[in-house]
C-alpha cells in the first residue's frame, strides 16, 4: 500500500519571494502550441523534432555529452545480462539462465538477449509494476475504501506486451470510463476520486512531466505557470464523476455528469463564489469555444492535447523515466520535473531520443531496444556514479524498487509468496483490513515512490529489520535437510565448499564471487567448523548486502 | 552501551525528507550547507541541558472523539445528558461519570481541561491539528508531536526506539506520522501491547546475528570498493542501529510476561490496559514519548460513537477507566510520576444532542483534556461548559495553548525552528499560551 502523497512544500516557502517580485513574465512564452519545428532545441516550448535515429547515432550523440563512455570498457557477459535481466524484467537473471548466456557462442547474444526479454510476459509485468506505483504513490487514500491495483497492474501489462502506443495507453487511462473491476484503465481517474484539481496536477506531473500543483493557488514561481492555466486545465475533469464503494477498490465506478463547471476560488476572499473555468491548455491556449460540455468530449480532448507530437513534453516526460531507470539518472531530476527551471544532462541526447520516440508512434519496446543494443550501454552507462551535483551529498546509485526486491528474493532463494485468507465485512468490523501478501510486506517495507530521486528514500530500520529476522525469509535461509531449501538441497549436491559458495553467489547476485570474497567465505566455513550454520550466515550476508537491493 | 546513536527509522542524509527540488538544491546549496550545520550544533550543544529536564510523555489516545457527558463532565438533570449517572471524585464538587469509578478516586493528580475549543470537527482535519497544533494544510506535512520529541531527543543514545506508538489507529488513512522531519522520526509501531512487533526478534541467537553481521561486513568491502562506497555506508549505518535494537536486552522491556499478574488484572486484560502497562516498562527504559491508542474491543467505531452511543460508550469506559487510574498509580509508586507528563485526549467531543439510541455527532467545542505528572498540578479542574454542556462559559483553552504547555512542561522552545528540506522554517508551535494554572 503507497504511503501518503508528499505534496511539494516549495509553493509556501517561494510564495513570499514571488509575491514581492513579480511572478516572471510570459513575453517569451508561445502562445499556443506551435507545430512541430526543428527550431531551437533549447525551447522548452517547442516539441521534439519526430525523427527516427539508429543505435550508431544515438552512440554518436553519447560520446560527444560523456565520452568516458565510449572509451570504457565492455561490461562483461555476467554484468550486461544481469543488468539487462534487471532492466527489463525487473529480477536478476537465474542460474540456468547465467549458464545458457555464458555459453551462447552467438556475436549478437548481447542484442539478442534484450529482444527475447523484451518478447517475455515479464517485461510488461515488470514495467506495469513501475507505473502503477508512479500512479499509486501520490493517490491520497480514500478512508473507507482499500485501494487494489492489481486489476490496473494487469492492464498495464497487457498494454505494454502487445506492443500498445504510449499514448494510447495515456489516453485510456485520461478518458475511462466504468467500473475498475471492468476497465482497469479507470484507476487514474477513479482512485483519484475524479478531483479535478487533483487529476489536472497528476496528468501534468506523470505524463508531461510539468509540475503545475502550485498554481493550484498562486502562480507558479519559477515555471511560469499560473493558476488561471492550472484551473482551465482542471476544467477538463469538471463532468467526470467517480463513486467509492466501502471497502473494495476494484469496485469504483467512474461516471459523467450532465452539468457543473469547475471552479477556480478567490484567494482573496474565499467566501466569494470564485471564477467558472473553460477548458484550456496549458501554454495559454485560449479556451476553445468547440469544446463543449461533455465529459467523454472534454476528456478526450485532453488525451489529444496530452498525447499530440506537439505536445512539447510528453515524449520528454516518458523518456525521461526510461532513461532514469535504465542509466541510474533521469536527464532530468526528479524525473517528474521537466520544468523550464530545470538544467538537464545531457540535453541533445534527451532530444534525439524523445524525437525518436515520436516518430515511432510511441512505441515502447523500440525505444528499450534503440538504448539498450547501443554500445553505450553495452559499456555499462550509468548517469549516477557520474556527476555530483550538489557536494554536500554523496551521489547514491539507484535502489530497486519493493516488486524487484520480491522479484530477487524469489529467484534467489525461493520465497513464496503466501497471502492469507480475507475477512468478510461485518456489523461490528465494518471495514476489515485486506489480507497483505508476502509480496504487500515486502513492498511495504522497501517500496518508494519512483518518482523521488533516491536520496529522497533513504533505507530504513524497517527494511533492516525484514532482511534481518523475518520468518519467512530466514525459513529459506535454513541449511537443515529436513527444510528442503535451495541451500539445503544445494549443500547436499555440492560437497565442495568452494564450487558451493560459487553457486550461492550466482543465484543470489547473479555473479560470481572475487577471490577475497571466495576467501573469506571458505575461511569462515573453515573456522566455524559447521558447515550448514557457516553456509547459512553466508547466504545471510548475501540477502543482506547493500548490493543486493542496488541496482548496478 | 552504545553511544549518540538515537533508535529512531534512519536516513544518511541529514534530514530525510521527502520532496525536495532540484532547483532548489542547486540555488540554495551554499546556504543551506551552513544552515543545517547551525541548527545542527545547536541541537548538540542543548542536548545536555534537555536531559537534565528528562521529562517523557505518555498520550492516551482516545481515538474517534470521546463524550464528555459520557467521561469527565456528565450534566446531571440536563436533558442532553442521558442515562450515564454522575458519581463524585475525590475532589470536592467534581463529579465523573459512573463507568470511570477508579479515575474518579485519581482525579486529585488530574488537572482536568473541561474547556478546549477547536475549529475542525471532521476526523482527519481535528486529528491533524490535535496531534501536529497545526491546522492541516495541504501543502505541508506537518509532524506528530511524537516525531516533535523523538528529533528534540535526538542526541540521547538509546538502543531502544524515541518514539513508539501502541495500538492501531482506526482508519490508517487519518493518521499522522512524522511528516516533513521524514521518516527517520516515525513511530516505532507495536499493534498488540506484549507481542513483538513483526521481525523485531531474531529468529536466532544473538551471537549467531553478531557472526554474521561481522561476515557480512567483511564480504561487503568488496562491493564497497567498486562502486558501491556510498550504499554500503547507507545499509551500514541503518544496520548498526538496526542491530543495536535486535541485540540490546532492553528489548525485554516490550515483553510483559515478567510483570505481577495482579498488575496486569489491574490495569485490565485489554489491549489498551496492557498498552499502558507497556508504556510505563517503556518509559522506564527512557524511551521519550508513547502513545496508546483506545479505538475498545466492540467495534471499529472506537470512539466515534454516532450509533448506539449508549451501549458502546460504556464498555469504551470500561477499558480506559482501570487502566488510566494503574498508570498513574503506577507510575507514582516508582516515582516516575514527576518526570512523565500523561495526557488524555482524543480530537474533539461529541454534541449534547443525542440520537434515540444515544448517538452523538462530532462537536469541537468544550471537549477535554486531562493532564498529570510532570509538575503539572493534579486535582484542578480548568474551565467549565454551561448547564447543558453547550458552551464553553469560562476560560476557553486552544489547542495552540495546550501545545504551549506541552512544551513548557517537556522543556521544549516552541519557537525553536525546524527546516523543511526546501529549507522552509517552521515553528514547533506557532501562536498560543502556556496554560499557567497547570502550574501554580
Amino acid at each position: 500500500m503507497p504511503e501518503r502523497a508528499h505534496l511539494p512544500i516549495c509553493c509556501l516557502l517561494l510564495l513570499g519571494l514571488v509575491c514581492a517580485i513579480g511572478a516572471p513574465g510570459d513575453a517569451a512564452r508561445a502562445q499556443s502550441l506551435p507545430a512541430s519545428s526543428s527550431a531551437a532545441d533549447d525551447d522548452p516550448y517547442v516539441a521534439p523534432k519526430p525523427q527516427a535515429i539508429t543505435t550508431a547515432q544515438l552512440d554518436d550523440l553519447l560520446s560527444a555529452e560523456a565520452p568516458e563512455f565510449s572509451q570504457a570498457p565492455q561490461l562483461s557477459d555476467e554484468a550486461f545480462l544481469r543488468r539487462t535481466t534487471f532492466d527489463l524484467i525487473g529480477r536478476q537473471p537465474t542460474v540456468a539462465e547465467q549458464a545458457d548466456f555464458a555459453a551462447d557462442p552467438s556475436p549478437t547474444k548481447r542484442t539478442d538477449l534484450v529482444d527475447r526479454l523484451l518478447a517475455s510476459e515479464q517485461f510488461g509485468r515488470n514495467w506495469a509494476d513501475y507505473w502503477s506505483d508512479v500512479i499509486a504513490y501520490r493517490v491520497p487514500p480514500p478512508e473507507l475504501t482499500y485501494l487494489d491495483y492489481r486489476p490496473l497492474k494487469a492492464w498495464l501489462a497487457g498494454g505494454l506486451n502487445s506492443g500498445a502506443g504510449w499514448d494510447e495507453m495515456v489516453t485510456a487511462l485520461v478518458t475511462a470510463k466504468g467500473k475498475i473491476a471492468d476497465v482497469p484503465a479507470a484507476t487514474f481517474v477513479g482512485y483519484h476520486q475524479a478531483d479535478a484539481t487533483n487529476l489536472a496536477a497528476e496528468t501534468s506531473r506523470i505524463f508531461l512531466g510539468q509540475q503545475i500543483l502550485c498554481a493550484q493557488c498562486h502562480d507558479h514561481p519559477f515555471d511560469h505557470w499560473q493558476r488561471t492555466e492550472f484551473h482551465a486545465l482542471a476544467a477538463f475533469f469538471a463532468r467526470t464523476k467517480a463513486k467509492l464503494p466501502w471497502n473494495v477498490g476494484p469496485d469504483t465506478v467512474v461516471s459523467a455528469v450532465d452539468k457543473g463547471e469547475h471552479v477556480m476560488p478567490d484567494m482573496e476572499d474565499p467566501a466569494k463564489p470564485g471564477s467558472k473555468m473553460k477548458p484550456a491548455f496549458l501554454l495559454h491556449d485560449p479556451a476553445d469555444p468547440r469544446i463543449g460540455k461533455d465529459d467523454a468530449e472534454r476528456r478526450t480532448r485532453l488525451a489529444q492535447w496530452v498525447t499530440s507530437p506537439a505536445n512539447p513534453w510528453f515524449a520528454k516526460a516518458y523518456v525521461n523515466r526510461v532513461w532514469s531507470r535504465l542509466a541510474g539518472r533521469g536527464f532530468f531530476e526528479p524525473v517528474d520535473d521537466l520544468g523550464d527551471s530545470q538544467v538537464p544532462m545531457w540535453p541533445s541526447v534527451h532530444e534525439a531520443l524523445s524525437g525518436h520516440f515520436t516518430a515511432t508512434g510511441y512505441d515502447i519496446k523500440d525505444l528499450f531496444r534503440l538504448i539498450m543494443h547501443s554500445d553505450a550501454y553495452a559499456r555499462g552507462l550509468r548517469m549516477d556514479t557520474l556527476e555530483d551535483e550538489t557536494p554536500a551529498e554523496s551521489p547514491q546509485p539507484l535502489r530497486m524498487r519493493g516488486d524487484e526486491i520480491f522479484a530477487a528474493w524469489t529467484v534467489g532463494i525461493d520465497l513464496p509468496n503466501k497471502r492469507p485468507p480475507a475477512v468478510e465485512p461485518t456489523n461490528e468490523i465494518r471495514f476489515p483490513p485486506p489480507p497483505a501478501s508476502t509480496r504487500d510486506l515486502v513492498n511495504t517495507a522497501f517500496g518508494t515512490d519512483p518518482s523521488l530521486s533516491t536520496v529522497d528514500a533513504p533505507r530504513t530500520m524497517a527494511q533492516a529489520l525484514w532482511m534481518m529476522n523475518n520468518e519467512q525469509l530466514h525459513a529459506q535461509i535454513d541449511a537443515s535437510p529436513e527444510s528442503d531449501t535451495m541451500l539445503a538441497r544445494l549443500l547436499n549436491e555440492e560437497q565442495e565448499d568452494d564450487a558451493a559458495c560459487q553457486k550461492l553467489y550466482a543465484r543470489v547476485l547473479a555473479r560470481k564471487p572475487t577471490n577475497a570474497e571466495l576467501r573469506i567465505a571458505i575461511e569462515h566455513v573453515q573456522e566455524l567448523g559447521d558447515r550448514r550454520a557457516a553456509f547459512e550466515d553466508v547466504l545471510w550476508s548475501l540477502v543482506n548486502s547493500a548490493e543486493f537491493t542496488t541496482r548496478q | 552501551m552504545s553511544r549518540l546513536h538515537p533508535i529512531v527509522d534512519v536516513a544518511v542524509s541529514a534530514d530525510g525528507v521527502v520532496g525536495r527540488r532540484g532547483f532548489l538544491r542547486g540555488a540554495l546549496a551554499a546556504g543551506a550547507g551552513a544552515m543545517t550545520l547551525g541548527w545542527h550544533d545547536l541541537l548538540i550543544a542543548k542536548a545536555a541541558e534537555l536531559r537534565k529536564s528528562g521529562k517523557s510523555m505518555i498520550l492516551l489516545w482516545m481515538d474517534g472523539g470521546p463524550s464528555q457527558y459520557e467521561t469527565f463532565n456528565p450534566k446531571p438533570g440536563s436533558k442532553y445528558q442521558g442515562p450515564a449517572l454522575a458519581i463524585n471524585s475525590v475532589l470536592p464538587g467534581v463529579q465523573v461519570a459512573e463507568y470511570w469509578p477508579r479515575t474518579a478516586r485519581m482525579l486529585d493528580q488530574i488537572a482536568l481541561v473541561r474547556s478546549m475549543v477547536s475549529s475542525e470537527k471532521e476526523h482527519d482535519r481535528a486529528i491533524a491539528l490535535v496531534r501536529t497544533g497545526y491546522t492541516p494544510n495541504p501543502a505541508v506535512r506537518y509532524p506528530s508531536w511524537g516525531s516533535v520529541v523523538a528529533r528534540d531527543r535526538e542526541q540521547f543514545e538509546s538502543d531502544l526506539p524515541s518514539f513508539v506508538r501502541i495500538g492501531r489507529p482506526r482508519i490508517t488513512t487519518r493518521d499522522v506520522d512524522a511528516g516533513v522531519l521524514g521518516v527517520k522520526y516515525n513511530p516505532f509501531k507495536v499493534d498488540t501491547a506484549g507481542e513483538m512487533p513483526p521481525n523485531v526478534t531474531s529468529p536466532v541467537a544473538a551471537d549467531v546475528v553478531r557472526r554474521r553481521l561481522a561476515l557480512s561486513r567483511r564480504l561487503e568491502a568488496e562491493f564497497a570498493s567498486s562502486g558501491g562506497a556510498a550504499a554500503v555506508a547507507e545499509k551500514q549505518q541503518v544496520y548498526d542501529r538496526t542491530a543495536r535494537l535486535v541485540l540490546s536486552p532492553r528489548v525485554g522491556a516490550f515483553d510483559l510476561s515478567d510483570e505481577p499478574e495482579k498488575l496486569r488484572d489491574s490495569y485490565g486484560r485489554t489491549n489498551f490496559g496492557q498498552g499502558c502497562l507497556l508504556a510505563r516498562r517503556l518509559i522506564e527504559q527512557g524511551v521519550s514519548f508513547v502513545e496508546v491508542i483506545s479505538t475498545g474491543s466492540v467495534s471499529d467505531q472506537g470512539w466515534d460513537t454516532h450509533k448506539l452511543g449508549f451501549d458502546q460508550t460504556p464498555p469504551l469506559c470500561e477499558e480506559v477507566d482501570p487502566a488510566y487510574s494503574t498508570l498513574l498509580t503506577d507510575l507514582a509508586d516508582r516515582g516516575m510520576l514527576e518526570n512523565t507528563l500523561v495526557v488524555w485526549m482524543g480530537e474533539f467531543g461529541r454534541t449534547p444532542k443525542f440520537k434515540s439510541d444515544g448517538g452523538r455527532e462530532h462537536y469541537a467545542e468544550g471537549w477535554q483534556v486531562g493532564l498529570s505528572g510532570a509538575n503539572v498540578r493534579g486535582g484542578q479542574v480548568i474551565g467549565a461548559t454551561d448547564r447543558d454542556g453547550v458552551k464553553v462559559t469560562d476560560r476557553p483553552v486552544s489547542v495552540q495553548d495546550l501545545f504551549q504547555t506541552l512544551c513548557r512542561v517537556l522543556s521544549i522552545d516552541p519557537h525553536e525552528e525546524y527546516m523543511t528540506a526546501d529549507r522552509r522554517p517552521i515553528k514547533i508551535v506557532e501562536g498560543g499560551a502556556v496554560i499557567d494554572e497547570l502550574f501554580g
